[in-house]
This record gives C-alpha cells, sequence and structure tokens, in this order.
C-alpha cells in the first residue's frame, strides 16, 4: 500500500493529475473536441513518461473531458459529443432560464458523484463484473440495444411520431458503410468517402454544435441564453430530495453498461435520461430545464468512466476507443494487459484506482475556475461566440479521422440540423439511432447467423436476454397503458403533458 | 458581417494547416491513433526520419478498414514527400473485397518492416487440446469461429482452415479483437485465429501456429503443415509510396527503412509485442504483396466474399 501512496504521491503524478484533468475539462468543453480527439494529442506525449503518470495524464483527459461535455452542452447548446447530448436536453433550457451556473453545477456534482461511485464498482467488483459481461453474448447485447432504443420516446419531447422518425433515420444512417457480415460497400452511391459510413463526431458536431451556430445566426441571436460571465453555482442539499433516488439509479445504470464492451457513454446517458424520465413525480417537466434530467445524464455518463476500466484491467478487453488508447498506452510502456494483469500488475492496478478517486476529486475543485474561464471567454459578442462555435466545430470534425470530407459531413448535418429545428423534429433521437445502429445490427445479425436465420430464438436464449426483452416490452408498452388509464379515468384533457410541448429545440 | 468573420477564420485556419505541411514529409498510417499500426508506425518513425535526417509527420486517416489512407497514398504526388506505413488488410485483402480507389499497381514498394505468424487460439477454459477434435466437430456439426472484421487476416487463415480440413463452419465478425475476445470468453465463438500478442494477453491456448516452422518462442506448438493443413499466414506491415518515384529516392528511402528496422527502439517493442521483424527490399516486397493478394483473393472467392 505503501509503494501505490507513493507511486501516486510524487510530484510528476500530482502534476499530471491536475493538468490532464484540466486538459480534458477544456477539451470536452470546446465544441467539436472530445474524448477521443484529446486522448489521441496526449497520447505521444506519455511515450517518455514513467507508468504512473502517463496513465494519470490520459484518465486525467478521459474523466476530465466526459465531464467537460456538459458545459458547453449547457452554456452554448453544442454539446461536441454524443456523451453529452442529453446534458443539453435540460441544462440549455436552464441556461436560457438564466440558471447557467446552477445547471453546471447540478452537472458537476452528478459527474463527480457519478464517477466517483463508479470508482467504488471497479474497485470492489471488477472480476465479478467482468465475468458476468462475458455472459452477454451477442444476442444478449443485442435484447440491451433494444432496451436502449425504446428511450427515442423519452427524448422525444412531446412529438412521439417525429422523434421515431428521426429514430430510424438515425438507424438508417448507420447502414451506409461497410457491410459488417460481408465487409461489401453498400449505399456509397459508389464513392470511396462514403464506404467509412458517417463518422459519429462529425455528425454529431453538425447536428448540434454547427445547426446551432447557423440557428443563432438565424434567428439573429434572439433566443441563446445570458451566459455571459456566468459562475458554478451548486444546488442546496435540500434541492437534491428526491433527486437522490435518480442520482443512484443513474450512477448504476452508468457503472453496469460501463462494464460491457461495446457500449458506451452516450448509451448509459441515454438509458438513465429514460428511466429518470419515466420514473420521476417531476417528469412533466423534463426538456424544459428539469435539474433531474442533467443528474441522470451526467452522473451516468460520468460512472461509465471508472466502469470502463473493468473489462479493460480485469480481462484486457477494451470496450471502446478510449480504452483502446489506454491499452496502447500500457503496450508501449511495457505492460502487457490482458487477463493476467490485474494479478501481475496488482501494485499498478491500484495506483490507476487512487488516481481514479483523486481525478473526481480534483474536478471538483478545478470547474469552479474553468467554468468561470469559460464565462469570462462567453462575454465576447455573440456572433464571436457563434464564430467560435463553428471553428472549433469543424476543427473537431477533421481531427477525428483526419479525413477533410468530414468537415463536409459535419457541415451538411448543420444544415440539416437547423431545418430539423425549423420543422421541430427532435435531434436526439437521430443521434441515438446512430450511436446505437451498427451494434445493433451486427449483435442482430450475429444472433441470426447462431441461430441458422430464426430470430424467435433470440427469445430462448436464456433468462438474461428474456429480463431485457421483457424490461423493453415494458419500457414502450407503461406509457401507452398510463396514458389509456389516466383518459379512462377523470377526463381531465390536460393531464398527458407529452403533447403540449412543441419539441424541436 | 457576422457570416464574415466566420469565413474568414475558416480561411485563416485552413490556410495555415496547409502551409505547414508542404516542408515535411508525410507519413500516412491508414488507422486511427493508438491502434496496433499506429504504436508501432510511431516507433518506426523515430529511425526512420534519423536515417533521412528529416522531420516526418505522422498523418492518421482512419476508416473503412484503412482503404481511405491508402488511397490517400495512391494519390499523393509522387515526390518522395508522402510515403504510407501500411498494414497487409489495406494492400493484399481489401482491393477484392470492395472498390478500392486504387489497386496493386498504385503504389511504389519501398520496404516490408514485420510479419508476425498468427495462431490457432481456443478458450482456455475448452475441454478440446487438440485441431483434430475440432477438425471432428467440424464434420460431426459446426464450429464457431470469430473474427474482428470480414476480410481480415483472422477472417482469412481461418476460412482457408475450415476450407482445406472439411469443416462446418459459422463465421462471426466482431468489431475488433477485444469484444471478439469477450465472446470467446463466454462460450459464444469456439475459435479465433491472431498473434502471439493477443495469445498472450487473454485466458487463451494456442493449438497451432500458422507458419512453415515452429517459433523459436513457441516451440511446443505444431504448425499447421505438420497437422496435414498447409497453411501460412501473418501480417504484416511495410512502407510504400505513390506510384512514379524515381528509383535513386526508392533506393535511399529503402537503406533508411533498413536502419529503422536495425534501430534499438524498433527492436524493443517488437520484442515487447511479439511482432517479427522482417526486412524485405523493394523488389522483394513488390513481389511479396503481389503473391500474398493473389493468394488472399482465392479464399475470400472459395468463402464467397468477393465482388
Amino acid at each position: 500500500m505503501i509503494d501505490v501512496l507513493m507511486d501516486v504521491f510524487n510530484i510528476w503524478t500530482l502534476s499530471a493529475l491536475v493538468l490532464g484533468t484540466t486538459l480534458g475539462i477544456l477539451i470536452g468543453a470546446m465544441p467539436g473536441l472530445g474524448s477521443v480527439v484529446g486522448l489521441s494529442i496526449c497520447l505521444p506525449f506519455t511515450f517518455g513518461m514513467d507508468v504512473v503518470p502517463s496513465l494519470t495524464l490520459l484518465l486525467g483527459v478521459y474523466c476530465g473531458s466526459v465531464y467537460g461535455g456538459s458545459i458547453s452542452a449547457v452554456l452554448v447548446n453544442s454539446p461536441g459529443t454524443p456523451q453529452a447530448a442529453a446534458t443539453a436536453l435540460d441544462g440549455y433550457p436552464m441556461a436560457q432560464n438564466g440558471e447557467g451556473g446552477l445547471a453546471l453545477g447540478w452537472a458537476t456534482m452528478a459527474s463527480v458523484i457519478g464517477g466517483l461511485i463508479s470508482c467504488a464498482v471497479l474497485i470492489l467488483a471488477a472480476p465479478q463484473l467482468s465475468r458476468f459481461a462475458t455472459s452477454f453474448g451477442s444476442v444478449q447485447v443485442f435484447a440491451l440495444i433494444v432496451l436502449a432504443l425504446t428511450c427515442i420516446a423519452a427524448v422525444s419531447h412531446g412529438n412521439t411520431a417525429k422523434g421515431l422518425l428521426m429514430g430510424v433515420i438515425g438507424l438508417m444512417l448507420a447502414l451506409v458503410g461497410t457491410d459488417p457480415v460481408t465487409g461489401a460497400a453498400r449505399f456509397t452511391f459508389g464513392t470511396q468517402f462514403l464506404s467509412a459510413g458517417f463518422d459519429l463526431i462529425a455528425v454529431v458536431i453538425g447536428l448540434f454544435a454547427l445547426s446551432e451556430a447557423f440557428w443563432r445566426v438565424a434567428t439573429g441571436n434572439k433566443e441563446t441564453a445570458k451566459v455571459s460571465g456566468v459562475r458554478l453555482r451548486l444546488p442546496s442539499l435540500r434541492a437534491w430530495k428526491g433527486r437522490v433516488r435518480t442520482l443512484l439509479r443513474s450512477s448504476a445504470i452508468g457503472s453496469f453498461v460501463g462494464a460491457l464492451p461495446g457500449t458506451g457513454a452516450a448509451t448509459a446517458a441515454f438509458i438513465s435520461y429514460a428511466f429518470a424520465r419515466q420514473s420521476s413525480p417531476k417528469r412533466d417537466n423534463f426538456g424544459k430545464g428539469e435539474p433531474e434530467g442533467i443528474v441522470a445524464a451526467e452522473s451516468s455518463n460520468n460512472a461509465v468512466t471508472g466502469s470502463a476500466m473493468i473489462p479493460t484491467l480485469a480481462l484486457g478487453i477494451p470496450g471502446d476507443v478510449v480504452t483502446a488508447i489506454l491499452l496502447s498506452a500500457l503496450v508501449v510502456q511495457g505492460i502487457t494487459p490482458g487477463v493476467r494483469m490485474m494479478s501481475e500488475n496488482l501494485e499498478l492496478v491500484n495506483a490507476i484506482f487512487v488516481v481514479l478517486i483523486l481525478i473526481n476529486l480534483v474536478m471538483l475543485v478545478l470547474a469552479f475556475p474553468l467554468v468561470r474561464i469559460f464565462g469570462k471567454l462567453l462575454t465576447v459578442p455573440q456572433h464571436i461566440v457563434t464564430a467560435g462555435i463553428i471553428v472549433f466545430g469543424i476543427l473537431g470534425a477533421v481531427t477525428v479521422r483526419g479525413n477533410p470530407m468530414d468537415v463536409v459531413v459535419a457541415v451538411a448535418f448543420g444544415a440539416a440540423g437547423l431545418l430539423f429545428r425549423l420543422t421541430g423534429f427532435p435531434l436526439a433521437p437521430l443521434v441515438i439511432g446512430l450511436v446505437l445502429g451498427p451494434q445493433f445490427e451486427q449483435t442482430l445479425r450475429r444472433g441470426l447467423l447462431l441461430h441458422d436465420g430464426n430470430f424467435f430464438a433470440f427469445f430462448t436464449a436464456g433468462p438474461l436476454a428474456m429480463i431485457l426483452f421483457f424490461c423493453a416490452f415494458v419500457a414502450v408498452t407503461a406509457p401507452i397503458i398510463g396514458a389509456i388509464r389516466r383518459r379512462g379515468g377523470k377526463s381531465a384533457p390536460d393531464t398527458n403533458a407529452d403533447n403540449r410541448e412543441t419539441g424541436g429545440r | 458581417m457576422r457570416t464574415k468573420i466566420t469565413f474568414a477564420s475558416l480561411f485563416v485556419m485552413l490556410g495555415a494547416a496547409t502551409a505547414a505541411q508542404s516542408q515535411t514529409m508525410e507519413l500516412v498510417v491508414p488507422f486511427g491513433a493508438g491502434g496496433g499500426s499506429d504504436t508501432v508506425a510511431r516507433v518506426f518513425e523515430r529511425g526512420f526520419s534519423a536515417a533521412l535526417d528529416r522531420t516526418i509527420v505522422i498523418r492518421n486517416i482512419a476508416g473503412a478498414s484503412g482503404t481511405i489512407g491508402a488511397a490517400a497514398v495512391a494519390q499523393a504526388s509522387a515526390d518522395g514527400n508522402t510515403l504510407g506505413y501500411i498494414p497487409i488488410g489495406p494492400l493484399a485483402i481489401q482491393p477484392s473485397l470492395r472498390d478500392t480507389a486504387y489497386d496493386l499497381d498504385s503504389f511504389d514498394y519501398i520496404c516490408q518492416t514485420t510479419s508476425t505468424p498468427v495462431f490457432l487460439l481456443q478458450s482456455a477454459g475448452s475441454d478440446k487440446s487438440e485441431v483434430a477434435e475440432w477438425v471432428t466437430q467440424g464434420a460431426d456439426s459446426r464450429v464457431v469461429y470469430g473474427s474482428s472484421g470480414p476480410g481480415t487476416i483472422p477472417h482469412i487463415a481461418m476460412a482457408a482452415f475450415a476450407t482445406e480440413a472439411d469443416m462446418n463452419s459459422v463465421h462471426l465478425p466482431f468489431d475488433g479483437t477485444g469484444v471478439a475476445m469477450n465472446a470467446m470468453a463466454g462460450g459464444e465463438i469456439d475459435l479465433f485465429v491472431d498473434t502471439a500478442t493477443v495469445m498472450e494477453s487473454y485466458d487463451v491456448t494456442a493449438l497451432a501456429v500458422f507458419s512453415a516452422e515452429r517459433l523459436e518462442a513457441y516451440p511446443d506448438i505444431p504448425t499447421m503443415a505438420e497437422l496435414g493443413y498447409d497453411l501460412e499466414f501473418s501480417v504484416w506491415q511495410g512502407l510504400v509510396a505513390p506510384t512514379g518515384l524515381d528509383e535513386a529516392q526508392k533506393s535511399a528511402l529503402a537503406d533508411a527503412c533498413s536502419a529503422a528496422v536495425d534501430a534499438t527502439a524498433f527492436q524493443e517493442l517488437a520484442a515487447q509485442t511479439n511482432t517479427g521483424l522482417m526486412y524485405r527490399g523493394p523488389e522483394d516486397f513488390e513481389a511479396f504483396v503481389r503473391s500474398n493478394a493473389e493468394v488472399n483473393a482465392q479464399i475470400l472467392q472459395d468463402a464467397g466474399l468477393t465482388q
């Protein structure tokens, strides 16, 4: 234990910790730059560093960037990453009501607590959870994705038909590119560029950040939130009353989803948001600036950061691009990640645990000055903010894959996003479709290959899949049954608040 | 006014980006930063730039199984300022799987840097202990094998083995090796083919190696040929340029490449990651790529995957 503390509490590790977390928050807060970009920028610098400081730097950037995404999501309605998209749903309306600082306070507290809870899960249950994760075969993951898709209804903001349509568009866009089973190019219209499919980051940047900029230009900045000089304001303890359940449940969902390879923070955030919206007594206020929506999204996407380390450390299985980059940093340091890592490099693994806890605490401290800097930055005239969103958005789109055509994609989706906003089509379902689409297709097709093309075999593939399919069934039918009951009872025409909102923004 | 500012800042940005690139050599890696190819390429670049005494910038152009990056190399001007560090997939496999904007004639071949043989792997918890047992199961019912995607070496080697051994097989493609290993641990797939790195990292055991001779590091693992299946597969990487490079430049680059392969840092990384080093000069490398591509095309055709 002394060795571990010596590893962590030295000048190199601690400066890497503060530097990495600061950098991560800043990168995450720039619309357009996210975890992957931040980590790829920092990776080459770690080649010359010792192993604990180098991992600390990368983990700081990772955790910081997941949290930092909430800043631009709340203040300028431009989540640069899909994982912060759910945060904007309630964060930006709060900022528009002049409560931007408080919204960020909720986001910060939820992020830190979510992160700490998942650290606890990682430390206490990594071996057990990683073994449980291996029992998720293609059919089980398919069932989970089906459950996740039901959250489209929750983020449709009152117009379910438009939301579902957008979800389907997202799923269809996910089909463009390479067939995952045969490797053939499809829906590419013969172009080389489209054979790589639509890059999720480029689409998210276009759809949220650029379309926000275009919207500001189109409306002459009339509807933007007054966020200049905003200061972080933590919610009072009293305000947490009734919202703690959402916090705990969302952290649990994030911790669980993060432990499954191949899912991710965006999926976790959307599932948690959907759950919170369905079960909260304040559900009618969701989408209009309800702190509980921010709590749900932010606690669960940060809870993914700790538990994503579970398969990574316990099995050496990277669940996503981020953990893959972390593993390659280990390889460069001469450490072989894998099933034997936890037993052979126990000291390092323990150091990672300590570092993860520290990062979450440091994040809480750093949030105050960094939000303040952002508030200062936003005191510049609105058209410069707008230009900044566009510049960073385009920079982000081109950095991810190094493909200039991604800029065209981002701008095209920016224009489409403006159209969707003007016509009241919600944007989040499209992203959900695009995020989940590839997994949805791959697991479905692998399941069919395994069961000789018999889809009904999915429902007899064991209790785990059954439970998840049942949850999805309930998630779809419960609101309908609820609506029928309410309508059947005292015929109060206004009880179904869902129909009153216009959606879109 | 507002739009003017927006566009002005955009142009300044793009201008700065292009001006910075014209001075240095650009080494295109057709996969993302932090991936396996990228890690090796970055260490290779250190020795390569030292031997050439030039500044080299690595540019990751990812997407479509590396074909976008390879196409960028093929379309660059052949002035020796743009090279590609390309692994087997985009060069010797993908052109037979899909329409690519390039073919084998689009490149000048400078050198091969690595060649790593692959192993036939099963889950450590499996009740089987030799290849023959899987062949029996494949003949009686079926074996399920995974891959890190259609047209990858794990897929091609296993497809060739299934054909050669007359097994009924089901191929499940995954999004990368990690996710496939999760499926192997959970028992969804029976067999997987990959390098020693993968074998060492996960809870798997090797049944055979797809190389001509047994490996020094693993003397107990039989070759496929010993078991009666004449199959050799390896993953390799090499340096290519757009076609039309002048001969003097080509041999200077090949010399620098040879020095980079011999550099200590590269040797150390290779030892750490169980990567096999293999230097081949321009002619040998070109001949190897062409024959390798032909073999792979035939296997893909037998598996019904070519277009």
